[in-house]
């Protein structure tokens, strides 16, 4: 499950960002009629249909697998927490047929009409996003419902599971996220490209669009980030410890960024401590105390190792992602021939893989810092696996299955790229555009 | 505490409907890979490229359809959704793989159109598992109405074991579904065709009915011993009308299709699935797993029930409208599909 999980997380982020990104490529077509833009725009929607499908077949492999591999979680929260998922049906759905409207209607659809239909294409993504963090923060804090002394469930309210403590900021962070990737995924494409030496219009300006829009969004999310880490340490006291290493109860606690926790030692070993900065990031007040996983069952913890590296990765990848869009700030106006610099460009390169690795861990560090529960001080996650045997087969060939639909997405979205190159060497006219996607 | 028994009714209306709109269009959409598959003659190719025009713009959004049912499942019958996945494990599993291979292979052939070799690769893989996916969700429907998905006595469910998966009714329903689609498919192609294709594909219409009408003949008896609370709704209970409507409607289709009538011959092959489905709907009515739950016992509470079907309502709201936007731009006037 985790590893679908991960799988398509990297689908349904360009899900989400993509149609802004195409949106905007062809909203500069239809204001300047440059060409160049509605060719981006066109080289975009062809590849977006394919990590789309794929990401709809991944989805489906999820929602499937709640059930194969999670049937009595489903069957504990299905009746509480089941009404996003199922307004996730419909906002999927809305994404599905506008996308094909979208896709298939370039020379069907008047431009206007057709630039029209990525509104719901965008607002499917955002939706689709709100639902699925809601299902998942409800695992972070599990609300609407109570439980009497036999264990059995009552007084359930779906909207209050739905609206739950951690819901908001989960959401606007995973939102925020995918644009970022998104944003860094185009950039790097083009920046790729440009070192290549195919150094024209179309491959500066869909460098610009991806680099530009990543940069907006990007301070965003370091804010999403702080509002996230306030909830965590008001809903979840023991998960901001795991990800901090934080054995003991402790005021004025510092920051610790690297370094190995040791469960037996009670430390994290080797890491650099900044004084009073947790204190600050949780309570926005340096004098704050923050409480340990002292104060919490050793038997609930979390792995230790992996939250907090998790934790560290994202956080330092995150804040170096700034780099690039502060730099490209700074050159736009005093040095554009920046712009044409090989280590400028391979750091763009290095930023798309990057934002990924980010995204990734921070889902790590949120998922794993919840072990052993599937719902949080509710149900643990070996409460919720199936009673169904010869499992791991399954898994075995499914994980086969994804290697080979993966390796040959990624050639077919290549072989696009080098048709295209070769198509407009054929016939294009020489000084129009001649690169890749 | 027991919920609304109006509530759970419309709940499972809702399923219905969702079931309903998923066999007509996704089914189509499996025939079509079933007709890829079996291509054949001095046309394979044009078959191919018709089924592959037909199915492009549309596929996903039909295949949407599943996910809105297993979700609806699980949000107002979780209980029935914990049976269905842990006592079908293996059966529901095999369908995964097929939606799986069958998406993957027909989204990257389609961009594959330099490879020739990757390309008929890709469409074997799509072909077959076109084939695999509606067989396994037929012999499903099969297994739960022969009542072998059993509980454990621990308030838990046992796997089904493989001994009742292979027996012959759930394997005879697997095959009606294959056979339902290949028809709807072949029917729809019919309409959107022209020429020397549009009977080829008329053929295939008149082929996969036989096939229907074949596997319904076996399925029957077998059911009376294999499926017996099926079988007694299906011939003398409530079921029944709907039963001989279908069997009217299948002789319709069989004189519209063999006759050329191409403008009826849509609406019959549409309405003869959806009675086919409504039947045995009615025949498994009250049982979500028969014989042992009820929709009505495994039903969520009233406070779920009441805000999913709100939902449903303002969801259709918007998109009944999409949907018809989608298959007028692409299944209108103009059946070739645009390019891009």
């Amino acid at each position: 499950m985790g590893s679908s999980l991960a799988f398509h997380i990297c689908f349904a982020v360009l899900g989400i960002g993509m149609p802004v990104l195409l949106m905007i490529a062809e909203g500069l077509w239809l204001r300047t009629r440059n060409d160049v833009y509605r060719q981006l725009a066109r080289t975009w929607s062809k590849a977006f249909a394919v990590t789309f499908g794929i990401g709809a077949i991944s989805g489906t492999m999820l929602s499937f697998e709640l059930g194969l591999l999670w049937p009595r979680f489903m069957e504990f929260a299905g009746g509480i927490i089941g009404m996003p998922f199922s307004l996730e049906g419909f906002a999927f759905f809305i994404e599905a047929i506008f996308l094909a409207l979208y896709l298939y209607g370039w020379d069907r659809l008047s431009p206007r009409a057709h630039f029209l239909c990525g509104i719901p294409l965008v607002l499917g993504g955002f939706l689709s996003t709100f639902f699925i963090v809601s299902a998942n923060a409800w695992m972070n804090t599990p609300t609407g419902f109570t439980l009497d002394e036999n264990g059995a469930i009552t007084d359930i309210d779906p909207i209050a599971a739905m609206f739950n403590p951690a819901f908001p900021t989960q959401y606007l962070h995973m939102l925020f996220a995918a644009l970022v990737c998104s944003g860094f995924a185009v950039a790097a494409v083009y920046a790729a490209g440009l070192l290549r030496g195919r150094r024209d219009e179309y491959h500066r300006k869909g460098l610009a669009i991806g680099l530009a829009f990543a940069a907006i969004v990007l301070p965003i999310q370091l804010v999403t980030g702080d509002l996230i880490a306030v909830m965590v340490t008001k809903e979840q006291p023991l998960k901001l410890a795991t990800m901090e290493g934080l054995y003991k109860t402790t005021k004025s606690a510092p920051l610790t960024l690297f370094g190995i926790p040791d469960d037996e030692k009670q430390e994290v070993v080797g890491g650099i401590e900044i004084p009073y900065l947790l204190s600050i990031l949780a309570y926005n007040n340096p004098n704050a105390t923050v409480q340990g996983m002292e104060a919490f069952p050793e038997e609930n913890w979390p792995n230790t190792v992996l939250v907090h590296t998790a934790y560290d990765v994202m956080i330092t990848v995150g804040s170096a992602l700034m780099l690039p869009g502060l730099i490209a700030l700074y050159a736009w106006r005093r040095r554009p021939h920046w712009f044409e610099k090989k280590s400028f460009l391979w750091m763009i390169v290095a930023s798309g893989p990057a934002a990924y690795i980010c995204m990734e861990s921070g889902w790590i560090t949120t998922e794993s810092g919840r072990q052993p529960w599937a719902i949080y001080n509710v149900l643990k996650v070996e409460d919720s696996v199936t009673t169904a045997t010869g499992i791991l087969g399954w898994f075995i060939l499914f994980s086969i299955v994804y290697v080979v639909i993966t390796v040959l997405m990624i050639s077919i979205l290549l072989r696009m790229a080098s048709k295209r190159r070769q198509r407009l060497a054929a016939a294009g006219p020489p000084g129009v555009v001649s690169g890749d996607d | 505490m027991t919920t609304d028994p109006t509530l759970v009714a419309l709940a499972v209306l809702s399923l219905l409907v969702g079931l309903s709109m998923y066999a007509v269009f996704a089914g189509a959409d499996f025939g079509g890979g079933v007709w890829d598959l079996l291509a054949a003659g001095e046309r394979k190719d044009e078959q191919r490229s018709a089924i592959a025009r037909a199915m492009g713009p549309v596929w996903e959004a039909n295949h949407v359809w599943i996910i809105f049912l297993i979700v609806v499942l699980f949000t107002a019958f979780p209980a029935a959704f914990a049976a269905l996945c842990i006592g079908l494990f293996a059966p529901l599993s095999l369908v995964l793989l097929g939606m799986i291979l069958r998406g993957g292979g027909f989204v990257l052939r389609a961009h594959a159109e330099d490879e020739p070799l990757v390309q008929r690769y890709l469409g074997f893989v799509f072909s077959v598992s076109s084939v695999i996916t509606p067989f396994a969700l037929g012999w499903c429907a099969g297994v739960v109405a022969a009542g072998a998905l059993q509980p454990d006595g621990k308030g838990g469910w046992l796997m089904v074991p493989w001994s009742e998966l292979l027996a012959p009714f759930p394997i005879v329903t697997g095959l009606l579904a294959v056979c339902i689609c290949s028809y709807i498919a072949a029917t729809f192609l019919t309409v959107e065709t022209e020429g020397a294709l549009r009977e080829d594909f008329r053929r295939r219409a008149l082929f996969a009915g036989g096939g229907v009408a074949l596997f319904s003949a076996i399925g029957l008896p077998l059911a009376w011993s294999e499926a017996p609370e099926l079988s007694h709704e299906l011939l003398m209970g409530r079921a029944l009308p709907l039963v001989v409507l279908a069997g009217v409607l299948a002789l319709l289709g069989f004189i519209v299709t063999a006759s050329g009538a191409w403008s009826l011959m849509r609406p019959v092959a549409v309405a003869f699935v959806l009675v086919v489905l409504w039947a045995w709907g009615a025949a498994q009515w009250p049982y979500a797993v028969t014989p042992y739950l009820t929709f009505q016992e495994s039903a969520s509470s009233d406070a779920m029930l009441t805000v999913y079907l709100a939902c449903l309502a303002i969801g259709a709201a918007i998109l009944v409208p999409s949907l018809i936007y989608l298959f007028r731009v692409f299944k209108g006037s103009h059946p070739e599909a645009g390019s891009w």
